[in-house]
């Protein structure tokens, strides 16, 4: 699971990116972190996986605060980034087969096999990654977070950019990834997607984690998503839709 | 657990050798190297047939591996150095045939034009320009985008996702990419020197360890550019900033330091120029011939003077006609000995521009790669000097066993004044007479620099020196510069 124990950071040039952030993700669920651009989703993403070190607070990896021990809080963490390219000049398998040894695990060519079908991408293994669309990509870059099978997943806009087909693809592997058990921050701003994938969501704003609610509780999507964004729902609807 | 620094180097060389820049390195080492070693391997063996003339003329002299000097009292024909096909330099224009007269400089030594020595130096287009021009810029090729374009691919991140500490990041990096340069060049080296067996040449043992080392030598050519280019791209957050840094300091390394050398060692160790030389040696001659004059006067008058006495001459006259000419020859050996200094001079000069141009230019690792190159490949500057010293050396060792012949073989009476002038010695050719006494003058012998002195010459050590503190440096920097990088 995930922790985040009032994370905290100030940079250099003395901007406050997340601001005591407080929030915990279970095995089995999928915890939606909402906001627009700037807001610290990110920032916060990048202390739990270790890429920067929080001023305060502490960021735990089924339960190995990340900070003291990265590489083994590592072991038990994936990622999917937003818009990963991986090396284009290699072939799928070989992507897959680089980050899996790369994340200690000895991943057998049978699984490999299986990973690589279960994201529809069985047929594509041996063609070059330049020649994938951006769904395929982001389907390649969830087979390679879950090679190491880790007990959480973070996913930063994985669904950014991908046309309505690749991103319902994703939202089927997303919800296949929480029944396996794994515990899953989805960072987004895309309401519709946490509304039908997430179990709770958290609104950020100026670095301010405001307090999760569960999904099923929320009544007007509007007004969340006017609170996270700072702009009424209607400006996004017809990108969305 | 797989090691990560492999992982990451497998994949960094996988990644290279299956991109567009690894063919075009390839392709562009292959072409360039392999048409420059046969075009050379085709001059060289032109030298060799011009060699094999000269020494048909002239009795070879020397057992010498190296230098296979044949020389009649003052010319010197040197065996073309198979070396220069590789790494060609000044000394080759020097070596090729030379005077080694001590009062008179070649054209190249007074032109000061291209074919001086501080001009050649930077010139030549051979497997030392393919090394030190070439791949060092395959090396920039290489590097510029190993963190930022990481970056830019999101990849850089996912990387540091998994339990993967930055220094194995960065050590994969290194050798994955350098693995990547080396393959070409290597590649490259291995179908031109197949190529060169074709043309009939073959290298003896020293040769080829001499070849070995320099191409040992450009292992820490290339990582001292790779790692500056992954220093550089540790710094910059786009590839584009990246590429266009490094391009800028390659430029200043590989063409920029060598020519900013030599500008400013011609700017501040001026040499004499052919005019310069002409007027010294004329004031010389001039004063010379007054001196010679005056006493030529007196000694005709003395010569006249006996040829009417019937060849008698009073003891006071013939001690004075004896003091005449040994005046009227200490004229002649003074003013050689002016000439002489003269060149020595004029030579120290064009020695200090060289070493000043070529300490300064040793900032450069390029530069420092030239040199070493060039010294083992003997095809530098110095070893001509080294060479030419040996020469006139063995002149005078000459001169005094001809002399000391003279005096146990006195030349046949009524030859001509004093005798021994009539002795025109062409050194291992007839003496005098075919059927008299045979002048047979010492071998020449010369040992030139071993491997293990030039490399610890002073400025071998530098350039050595240069290369190491290059490597230890961009590599801290780059270290220091990636521990720190933000890799959102």
């Amino acid at each position: 699971m995930i922790v985040a124990e009032h994370l905290h950071k100030r940079f250099d040039d003395g901007d406050v990116a997340v601001k005591e952030a407080h929030f915990d993700v279970a095995p089995g669920e999928i915890f939606g972190l909402l906001g627009s651009n700037g807001a610290g989703k990110t920032t916060t993403v990048h202390m739990i996986l270790g890429h920067v070190e929080p001023t305060s607070g502490r960021a735990l990896v089924n339960g190995i605060d990340v900070t003291k021990d990265p590489l083994a809080a590592k072991r038990h963490v994936g990622y999917v980034s937003e818009n990963v390219l991986l090396y284009g000049t290699l072939t799928a398998e070989q992507n897959f087969r680089f980050f899996a040894r790369i994340s200690g695990a000895d991943v057998p060519a049978a699984r490999e096999r299986e990973l690589l079908a279960k994201v529809g991408l069985g047929g594509a293994a041996k063609r070059r990654v330049e020649t994938f669309s951006k769904g395929m990509r982001q389907r390649l870059g969830i087979a390679i977070a879950v090679a190491k099978d880790p007990a959480a997943i973070v996913m930063d806009e994985p669904t950014t950019g991908l046309d309505p087909v690749g991103a319902r693809e994703l939202s089927m592997l997303m919800g296949e990834l929480r029944s396996a058990g794994k515990a899953i921050l989805l960072v987004t701003h895309d309401i519709y997607r946490l509304k039908e994938l997430a179990d709770r969501i958290a609104v950020m704003r100026d670095g301010e984690l405001l307090a999760p609610v569960a999904t099923s509780a929320i009544r007007d999507l509007e007004a969340l998503y006017h609170e996270a964004m700072g702009a009424p729902l209607v400006r996004e609807v017809g990108r969305v839709a | 657990m797989p090691n990560p620094t492999i992982e990451i180097a497998k994949k960094e060389f996988l990644e290279n050798v299956l991109s567009m820049r690894f063919l075009i390195a390839l392709g562009l080492s292959l072409l360039i190297l392999t048409t420059s070693v046969l075009v050379l391997a085709a001059n060289h063996r032109d030298d060799q047939g011009s060699f094999a003339t000269n020494q048909a003329s002239m009795e070879q002299m020397s057992e010498n591996d190296f230098v296979k000097v044949s020389l009649q009292i003052s010319r010197v024909i040197a065996k073309p150095n198979l070396l220069s096909i590789f790494t060609g330099g000044p000394g080759d224009e020097f070596r090729k045939s030379t005077d080694a007269m001590p009062f008179r400089m070649s054209s190249a030594e007074t032109s000061g034009g291209s074919s001086s020595p501080t001009n050649k130096r930077f010139d030549p287009l051979d497997l030392g320009f393919v090394a030190a021009v070439v791949m060092t810029f395959m090396a920039v090729v290489f590097s510029y985008d190993a963190v930022s374009g990481e970056r830019e691919r999101g990849t850089l991140k996912l990387m540091l996702a998994n339990p993967v500490p930055k220094d194995a990041v960065l050590f994969g990096k290194y050798l994955g990419g350098m693995a990547s340069i080396l393959l070409p060049f290597a590649l490259s080296v291995v179908v031109a020197l197949a190529a060169l067996s074709l043309t009939g040449v073959r290298l003896n043992g020293d040769e080829w360890g001499r070849l070995g080392l320099i191409l040992l030598l450009f292992v820490p050519l290339a990582s001292a550019f790779y790692l500056l280019g992954l220093l550089v791209s540790s710094l910059s957050r786009k590839s584009s900033t990246s590429l266009l840094a490094l391009t800028l300091v390659w430029l200043v390394l590989v063409f920029g330091a060598g020519n900013v050398a030599a500008v400013v060692a011609k700017e501040t160790v001026a040499t004499a120029t052919e005019g310069d030389m002409q007027q010294a040696f004329a004031e010389v001659n001039e004063r010379a011939n007054a001196k010679s004059s005056s006493i030529g006067d007196e000694l005709l008058a003395l010569y006249e003077l006996r040829q009417a006495q019937n060849g008698t001459l009073s003891a006071e006259d013939e001690a004075r006609l004896k003091a005449l000419e040994a005046a009227q020859s200490e004229v002649w050996k003074s003013a050689d000995a002016e000439r002489s200094a003269i060149v020595a001079n004029a030579r120290r000069k064009l020695d200090n521009q060289l070493a000043r141009a070529e300490t300064i230019a040793s900032v450069s690792p390029a530069e420092a790669f030239r040199g070493l190159s060039t010294a083992l490949a003997r095809s530098d500057y110095w070893t001509y000097k080294d060479m030419s010293a040996a020469v006139e050396e063995y002149r005078k060792e000459v001169e005094k066993a001809r002399a000391e012949w003279l005096a146990d073989n006195p030349p046949p009476k009524g030859v001509g004044p004093g005798g021994a002038v009539a002795y025109t010695i062409t050194i291992g050719g007839p003496a005098f007479s075919t059927n008299g006494p045979r002048f047979d003058p010492p071998l020449f012998r010369y040992e030139a620099q071993s491997v293990e002195e030039q490399l610890s010459s002073p400025s071998g050590a530098r350039n050595l020196a240069v290369l190491v503190a290059y490597n230890v440096l961009a590599f801290l920097g780059a270290y220091a510069a990636f521990l720190r990088y933000d890799v959102r």
